[in-house]
């Protein structure tokens, strides 16, 4: 099997029908990265489909240096910087409700639900620089290195800024709660 | 050394790969802060609660959206491609328009020499030099493209089959050549060039059935979109059982699946 830089290359170098083998790796989780920031599925959908426009645009400028996924995120961000010049509003702005899961009775399920309706919430209700590196490090699994390259800062204050989210968001999440 | 800021060493502290001892130290360094351990522990928890946070999957339309744009993109690409790797194709041209006045001259002595070499030498045999000038030719651009199909580069394979635009009736060895190229050939970019150029042939009851036969030997769906599309445009209503056997394969990309569908539908 080919490595992300492989294939990349080989996109780089004409054979962009290989840019496929990185979007069937790639689109879960770019989905869910965008998701997490904003609750649309629909957005999140566009931003994956615009992201993989971007790879293929950019593809000459790809060095092959550093991980792929590293190069990706930082188009993402990009891509949803720009999405926020242009609406006037970051992609994470607009929070759809989740459809109720019709299926799930059980008291247990719905408070379980609830809490995490909370959640969402005060996700939402975080800085996007907060969001940003909390959805990168506890969500997309990105190391606080990697993070630190996509966000151009160093190491140590992407950890100080997960952990100083991480308080943001209890206390949203606890008025929320009431 | 700067020092990273306080809340920093909260991360390495519930980080289960930082060793026993580091992480007793980095406790101390916390309390010392102001930091009390049920905090700290409550704080994880939290953290740990946000990983239940559940995410849909992407729908159909993502992967419709991106075939889509793949396909394009792959389009311009092969058009921009074939345009440089028209370069042979205009060296020969040049040669031709360089070459061929003076050859003409040549033969035109040649020629004379044959006619008086004649009349001097009654039974001689003839034959007309020019078109066995005119053959070597063209032999040697067969040469020269059958040799850059073997090529280890796609893009000198890529040239060999847009250098096979040129002719505008290939014989059965080209069509052969071509034919191998479509059904083998590793690179999808050369596939589709020589889609385009077989397209040009379509006159030779054997292209149109070996372009037919080739549709299920297809794995890439940017290539089976253009045997598709090529179907509808010749309008080749036996292409059809072809096309039905590749709609039943399940694993057939969504938007190759519409797009044949609605070449089906027209045939």
């Amino acid at each position: 099997m080919h490595s992300d830089i492989e294939l990349m290359v080989q996109v780089r170098e004409g054979e962009i029908d290989k840019l496929a083998l990185l979007f069937e790796r790639y689109k879960k989780p770019m989905f869910a990265y965008f998701y997490r920031f904003s609750g649309s599925r629909e957005t999140s959908e566009d931003l994956v489909q615009t992201l993989f426009y971007r790879v293929l645009k950019y593809r000459k400028k790809y060095s092959g240096d550093g991980k792929f996924s590293t190069w990706l995120y930082r188009i993402a961000r990009n891509l949803a910087i720009d999405h926020y010049h242009r609406d006037g509003r970051l992609p994470w702005d607009t929070l759809e409700d989740q459809p109720a899961d019709v299926d799930e009775q059980a008291d247990r399920l719905l408070v379980r639900n609830e809490e995490m309706s909370l959640l969402r919430q005060a996700m939402q209700q975080l800085t996007p620089q907060e969001r940003e590196v909390l959805v990168l490090s506890r969500f997309q699994g990105l190391t606080y290195k990697e993070i630190g390259q996509i966000c151009d800062c160093p190491e140590g204050t992407v950890k100080a800024r997960v952990f100083r989210a991480i308080q943001s968001l209890k206390g949203i999440y606890s008025i929320l709660e009431g | 050394m700067k020092r990273d800021p306080i809340e920093a060493l909260v991360m390495d502290y519930w980080d289960d790969a930082t060793p026993p001892e580091r992480k007793r130290e980095l406790k101390q360094e916390l309390l010392a802060a102001g930091y009390t351990e049920a905090e700290l522990n409550d704080l994880k928890r939290f953290l740990i609660s946000l990983d239940d946070m559940p995410v849909p999957e992407p729908g159909e339309e993502l992967d419709r959206a991106f075939y889509r744009m793949l396909a394009e993109e792959t389009a311009k690409a092969g058009r921009k491609t074939a345009r440089n790797g028209n370069k042979p194709a205009l060296f020969w041209k040049r040669i031709e328009q360089q070459l061929m006045p003076k050859l003409g001259y040549a033969f035109a002595l040649v020629f004379l020499g044959w006619v008086l070499g004649t009349w001097v030498t009654p039974g001689a045999v003839g034959g007309s030099r020019m078109e066995r000038m005119a053959a070597e030719i063209s032999e040697m651009k067969e040469m020269v493209m059958l040799a850059q199909l073997q090529q280890d580069s796609p893009s000198e394979r890529l040239k060999a089959v847009t250098l096979a635009e040129e002719w505008t009736d290939a014989d059965a060895k080209i069509v052969t050549v071509l034919m191998r190229t479509l059904d083998s050939d590793p690179n999808v970019n050369v596939r589709l060039a020589t889609v385009e150029t077989l397209s040009r042939f379509t006159d030779n009851p054997v292209v149109r059935r070996g372009l037919i036969e080739s549709i299920n030997r297809q794995q890439s769906p940017l290539v089976q979109l253009a045997l598709a599309e090529l179907m509808g445009r010749l309008q080749e209503e036996s292409a059809k059982p072809e096309l039905n056997r590749l709609l039943e394969n399940k694993e057939l990309n969504y938007a190759v699946r519409d797009r044949v569908s609605h070449v089906v539908s027209m045939l």
